[in-house]
């Protein structure tokens, strides 16, 4: 039920944008401040959350220094 | 970034293998370990990508509440079957579609069965394609979890809803279920929990401080994770390492969409148009503070006040007999361990309300075979 899709948007007009899911294009309600060409996470038709590229970068460092953490921890 | 995301957190045996052999000499230092999640997403990427399979027997993954399809009285089914008969225009999700009643109405057991009868159903993907179509009396079903509140919220406040549009707010809150099913293992004599993989989208909305009570009322390790297999096992490896080290604290691994405080927008939408309330949960009972219910400003849009619903409904039996999912559904039995599952409660012909949404646990194990693994024992 929580499913999230991500999506890039394609046009903002107000609180509603349109968002490409992969070739699949749809009208959603949105309550962030987003620009065009931004990757969102759509739940049931809302933007729920933007996806960063900073976030993304610090997503995939965390788990690095994870697995270095844990290393040998055997 | 979105292709690399599914290289990173999908495709990634490599990852996979460094991540399952930490969790191994982890799970070496501690005794049986039993981590709930809160989302049927996650228990579908447990199951679909076979996660249980790849944990030591001492590691346990069990799903907790986390399919509001599951838990919504079957009272709620019945009077939407009613007014659909009736001739109110009934608005639903796909997944409540086929939601079996424990009682029949007029002969029908569902929405889809009081379509099929004439009645006036129909199947949307958003609130907000029902607020554009509805023009006769309408209600929509308004099932969810936080992820869907703010879209009934914000078109509210937008005065986008037809005054013709009445919302039957379902909407139940995922905290409130979390500390439920943490007393009911404590309380029932089960094994209690030793750790919490939080919902990814609904701490999106509500932020993962939301999670703060369960490592400062219940030292329980929790990690607010994504939906991908990667972060399944990193969520594993990081409620294993604080359940090693003692310290209990909540852990965001879902950086990429997930912040501490949340969607503030969203909450201040919610915030203005609903109010908490005790909730019924489906097979479980009243949760308090569970639930969300329209603010008095809003009730002209209200289905309970206008359709005169009982908010709370109190029923003793609201599963068929036989039927264990109001065990299931707090993690204290597996869908194996019903005796309908797979024989007379399929995916096809659901008999109890986890069998029917693609995010319920029966669903999902009947779909994928189950995590039906030696040494998981429920």
């Amino acid at each position: 039920m929580c499913l999230g899709t991500v999506g890039r948007v394609q046009k903002v007009e107000g609180r509603e944008l349109l968002v490409d899911f992969g070739g699949i294009q749809r009208r959603v309600v949105c309550l962030e401040k987003v620009e065009e060409g931004e990757l969102v996470v759509v739940h049931a038709g809302l933007v729920i959350g933007k996806m960063s590229e900073e976030d993304y970068r610090r997503n995939i460092e965390e788990i690095q220094l994870l697995l270095e953490e844990t290393e040998g921890s055997g | 970034m979105l292709e690399g995301a599914l290289r990173v957190f999908r495709d990634n045996p490599e990852l996979a293998k460094s991540l399952c052999s930490r969790i191994r000499s982890l799970a070496s230092q501690v005794g049986h370990v039993k981590f709930m999640n809160f989302c049927g997403t996650h228990e579908w990427t447990t199951v679909h990508f076979g996660i249980r399979s790849l944990l030591p027997p001492n590691v346990e993954l069990v799903a907790g509440p986390g399919c509001p399809v599951c838990v919504t009285p079957s009272y709620f089914v019945e009077q939407a079957i009613r007014l659909a008969l009736e001739g109110v225009t009934v608005y639903t999700y796909g997944d409540s579609y086929r939601l079996p009643a424990l009682r029949a109405i007029d002969g029908c057991r569902s929405l889809e069965e009081a379509r099929a009868a004439g009645g006036r159903v129909k199947l949307v993907y958003s609130f907000l394609e029902s607020t554009e179509e509805a023009r006769e009396e309408s209600l929509f079903f308004g099932i969810g979890f936080e992820t869907l509140a703010p879209i009934y919220s914000s078109l509210l406040l937008a005065g986008k809803v037809p005054r013709n549009l009445k919302l039957l707010s379902l909407v139940k809150l995922t905290p409130p279920a979390a500390r439920f099913a943490i007393g009911y293992h404590m309380h029932r004599g089960l094994l209690p929990l030793s750790g919490v993989i939080a919902p990814g989208h609904v701490s999106t909305v509500i932020g993962a401080g939301s999670w703060e009570f369960l490592p400062k009322e219940f030292g329980l390790p929790t990690v607010v994770t994504g939906f991908e297999p990667i972060d399944l096992l990193v969520a594993v490896l990081l409620l294993l390492k604080m359940c090693v080290e003692n310290r209990p604290r909540v852990v965001t691994e879902y950086r990429r969409v997930v912040s501490w405080e949340g969607n503030l927008p969203a909450k201040e939408s919610m915030g203005k148009v609903f109010e908490t309330f005790e909730s019924s949960w489906r097979g479980i009972g009243v949760v308090p503070d569970s639930g969300l219910f329209l603010k008095e400003e809003f009730s002209d849009f209200d289905a309970y006040r206008h359709f005169n619903l009982e908010r709370v409904p109190h029923s003793e039996r609201d599963l068929e007999s036989g039927c264990r999912c109001g065990e299931i559904i707090v993690g204290a039995a597996r869908p194996t361990d019903c005796p309908l599952f797979g024989k007379k409660c399929t995916p096809g012909s659901p008999v109890g309300p986890c069998m029917v949404s693609v995010e319920g646990p029966c669903n999902i194990w009947a779909r994928f075979g189950g995590g039906d693994v030696p040494g998981n024992s429920g």
